[in-house]
């Protein structure tokens, strides 16, 4: 199995670090590997012309364009998907209220509930990790990470007052 | 605060802060009705909502306190 077919295959169980989200997470796992295969071909890559006219040599070569291409289409496709979701979610989760009452035994007002969706929150970590890899943020995204301390402690305050 | 106050207020103790309360469910209110996360205004809403709970918060912990004071002094 080799390419696309492992990647796909391999897609199910990327081994992402708990405490990365899931897309950096996914992205962190890809780069790896592009690492883990560039570096050998560096090395191969001085060898002299002779070695390079083999025909042992041209598979190599194949196998590494084409698993560094689906690597590279793996990583562009995540993005996107995530990048929809972003653009479908934000807008309304914002414009709920602060606060929500939620029904309870103990009294009869009910309780006072945070109302901070957390496909924000969610959402508001990966940016953070995708920054850190310095991946482009789609602009709504970066718009609301520009907000990121204000709704942390808004959300912390109204937290202590509920 | 306010969640912990309600629960854990007596059925008796409850008629007696009943203005308090009102005070802050109206202090509260706007946050149910009004302000959302892309609203302005949010942080005067929160702090004026701090200060009135958190005075709520005082009193009741002080009450509770001067119970547990005379049920020692007369046990």
């Amino acid at each position: 199995m080799e390419g696309k077919a492992l990647v796909d295959k391999v897609d199910e169980r990327a081994p992402i670090f708990n405490n990365l989200p899931p897309i950096t997470g996914a992205l962190n796992w890809t780069t790896g590997l592009l690492e883990r295969i560039t570096e050998p071909m560096e090395r191969l890559s001085i060898l002299s012309q002779s070695i390079k006219d083999r025909e042992e040599y041209k598979d190599v070569q194949k196998l590494y364009n084409s698993l560094c291409k689906n690597l590279k289409e793996y990583n562009e496709q995540k993005i996107i998907i995530w990048e929809q979701g972003v653009e479908e979610s934000t807008e309304g989760k914002l414009n709920k209220f602060l606060l929500t009452r939620q029904e309870t035994p103990l009294f009869g007002e009910g309780l006072v509930r945070v109302n901070f969706d957390p496909i924000l929150v969610r959402l508001l970590r990966e940016v953070k990790y995708l920054l850190l890899l310095n991946i482009e943020i789609p602009e709504r995204a970066s718009l609301l990470y520009k907000k990121v301390d204000t709704y942390r402690q808004q959300t912390g305050n109204l937290e202590i007052i509920a | 605060m306010y969640n912990d106050i309600l629960s854990e207020l007596l059925p008796v103790e409850k008629p007696l802060l009943a203005d308090r309360i009102e005070k802050m469910n109206i202090s509260l209110q706007k946050g149910f009705t009004d302000l959302r996360w892309n609203s302005q205004n949010i942080d005067p809403f929160i702090n004026n909502a701090m200060n009135v709970v958190s005075d709520v918060d005082e009193l009741v912990k002080k009450m509770k306190d001067n119970v547990k004071k005379i049920q020692n002094l007369m046990g």
